[in-house]
């Protein structure tokens, strides 16, 4: 687990914490079942108040990606659970959408963009 | 649970007035107090420690008011001032002698294991001691104790850059557990902004304002343009306008955001930056 | 408890001063025997330690001014505790060195001089008003200058002043006192034996009512140091 604070992004810290971490949880470098640092703990670290991690943390656990339970901590979720699956939905129409505008700038055709995905798709 | 609360606390003087502050600092949280010089933050944090009596309103700390039980109530409180406050010709041992005789919690393993830590002489007197010598004294005396509440003082001034780091850090270790609170004061925020959890800023003796130090950045925008640009609406909602030949720099509410439209260049401030508008603003009336 | 700790952090504060105490007691031996001999010079010796005291007992004030007293008025304890602890280093240190004196007169006692009853009365008189001495000039610093960083001016005068006059008055004093005392008995009709024993009295009386105004000293300044800020 690794999180780098900017103070120079136009992101609020509590949503650079939280952005860290989901791309670590979707991409796997923080597993499932992981235990993720107490919240006063990864303020210490990371040198923040205590409000922006409980605010980073409280944010994950509303999208579905960790459940804190008390005395335990907050453990990353399954990556199969559903609300998680919706994350990934979300993030792939993101990214097919932007590739969709891109397309239409150029005046593209349906055909050659499906003919783009078949392609990427295949390699 | 609230560690520390400050009821419409005012002290008056023949010169300046403080005048009903009130906040409440939960437990396991820093806060900042924020002013420019003169504008009552050293009076306020007096007022908790006890070292003035206050003319109107209560402070209690863990529930515990200073008339109750003085003793108990200063029991709880580590304070940290911006100079030294100990006897100047006191050495080590004769500081470590009246902490143990006077605070039943005194670990002189503790206070020993941090005058070894931060190279403190155990030979020379205080007045012989560096700027930053003296401070981390200040900071041993104190956390070798049991305390619920840091009360710091611009403790911080005058401190390079790492002995700031290892202060820092001090105070984060020292709220770890949630029981235990810091509020410090200071004209600068800088390294210390971080990790404040809430923000209270006074100007001339009076509240301007004090909320969650994330609220407070996410309720303002940091707004700079062409002066010749900003129409009359837009106008009336700056806060601080900062001319200069070139262009200008004011602290804007967030909700207020639409009046902007394309014309201007906004971002996220710092509290510095907020706090030093709205003392322009206030400067100005 | 607490009041002996204060009085502890008053020793630590004028430790230096401490170490030169007994070269001014050896000072006022040597200018007691230059006045006057036995049991005469012995209450010069007297009257300068105590005039020494009485200057001396103040130190703590000006060590702890302004800013550095901060460490102090941080401790847990009450206003009455830290001005009885004050009070206490005031007569203690005042006792020690009366205590010094009496030594000496043991000494002198030994070595075979003659030393009337009624010097020694007048010795403990001496002590009553070094302790008195002590006690308004403690009086003093609290009510106007307790903490106040540019007092030392001021406060010398006060300081010095009452134990000077005392140490002079008592150098005249010695060459009159033999016929005063002489006269007086004879002039109330009493056989100066007797008169000596009444001296005693006087001597006691008056160490106990020094005591008993020192008290009231510190009652009265701790209660007028309670309403302040920085206290």
């Amino acid at each position: 687990m690794k999180i780098i604070i900017s103070n120079q992004s136009e992101l609020p810290i509590y949503a650079q914490i939280r952005e860290q971490l989901k791309e670590q949880i979707l991409n796997g470098q923080i597993p499932e079942g992981e235990t993720l640092p107490s919240i006063r703990q990864l303020a210490k670290e990371l040198g923040v108040s205590v409000i922006t991690t409980t605010r980073a943390y409280s944010e994950l656990e509303a999208e579905g990606f960790i459940a804190t339970m008390q005395g335990k901590g907050s453990v990353v979720l399954s990556r199969d659970n559903n609300l998680l699956r919706e994350q990934y939905l979300l993030r792939i129409e993101e990214g097919l959408s932007t590739a969709i505008e891109t397309a239409k700038t150029i005046g593209m055709s349906k055909g050659e963009l499906t003919d783009i995905f078949h392609n990427l798709l295949e390699t | 649970m609230e560690l520390l609360e400050v009821k419409n606390l005012s002290k008056h003087y023949k010169s300046f007035d403080l005048k009903n502050i009130s906040f409440a600092l939960p437990k396991g949280y820093i806060m900042g107090y924020v002013g420019a010089n003169g504008s009552g933050k050293t009076t306020t944090l007096n007022l908790i420690t006890g070292m003035l009596k206050c003319t109107e309103g209560e402070v209690y700390i863990d529930g515990l008011s200073c008339g109750e039980d003085m003793r108990a109530y200063k029991e709880k409180i580590g304070y940290v001032g911006d100079e030294s406050y100990f006897p100047e010709h006191y050495k080590i041992r004769h500081i470590r002698s009246v902490l143990k005789d006077f605070y039943p919690t005194f670990s002189t393993d503790r206070f020993n294991g941090f005058i070894r830590k931060w190279k403190l002489p155990e030979k020379k007197p205080v007045k012989d001691f560096s700027r930053g010598m003296k401070v981390m004294l200040m900071f041993a005396s104190v956390l070798a104790r049991d305390t619920k509440l840091l009360v710091l003082d611009e403790a911080t001034n005058g401190l390079d850059p790492v002995m700031r780091t290892e202060v820092l850090k001090l105070l984060q270790e020292y709220v770890m557990d949630g029981e235990k609170s810091v509020i410090f004061s200071t004209h600068i925020l800088s390294d210390l902004e971080n990790i404040a959890d809430y923000i209270y800023f006074i100007h001339g003796g009076r509240t301007v304002l004090y909320d969650a130090k994330d609220e407070l950045i996410e309720n303002f925008l940091l707004v700079k343009g062409e002066s010749a640009k900003i129409p009359p609406a837009l106008k009336r909602e700056l806060i601080g306008v900062e001319e200069n030949a070139y262009g200008f720099e004011a602290v804007l509410p967030s909700d207020k955001a639409e009046l902007l439209g394309n014309a201007f260049l906004f971002e996220k401030p710092t509290i510095d930056q907020i706090v030093i508008h709205y003392i322009k603003s206030r400067e100005e009336q | 408890m607490r009041a002996l700790h204060f009085m502890k952090i008053d020793y630590m504060l004028t430790r230096k001063q401490m170490y030169f105490m007994p070269v001014f007691f050896v000072l006022a031996w040597v200018m007691g025997t230059g006045v006057s001999e036995g049991a005469m010079s012995l209450l010069v010796v007297c009257s300068y330690t105590l005039f020494v005291a009485s200057i001396f007992s103040t130190a703590p004030f000006g060590y702890c001014v302004g800013k550095n007293r901060g460490f102090l008025l941080l401790l847990p304890a009450t206003v009455k505790e830290r001005v009885a602890g004050r009070f206490l280093y005031g007569l203690s240190f005042v006792g020690l060195l009366g205590v010094l004196c009496g030594i000496l007169w043991g000494v002198y006692a030994m070595l075979g001089y003659e030393l009337p009853l009624w010097t020694v009365a007048l010795g403990l008189c001496e002590l009553a008003v070094g302790i008195l001495l002590m006690a308004l000039e403690f009086l003093f610093f609290y009510l106007f200058g307790e903490g106040k960083e540019n007092w030392q001016h001021l406060s010398n005068i006060v300081r010095i002043a009452p134990g000077m006059a005392m140490f002079f008055s008592m150098c005249y004093f010695v060459e009159e006192i033999d016929g005063i005392q002489g006269t007086m008995a004879v002039s109330m009709g009493i056989d100066p034996k007797v008169f000596a024993g009444k001296f005693m009295q006087v001597g006691v009386t008056a160490i106990v009512a020094a005591l008993l105004l020192t008290a009231v000293a510190a009652a009265v300044c701790a209660r007028v140091i309670e309403k302040r800020d920085y206290a």
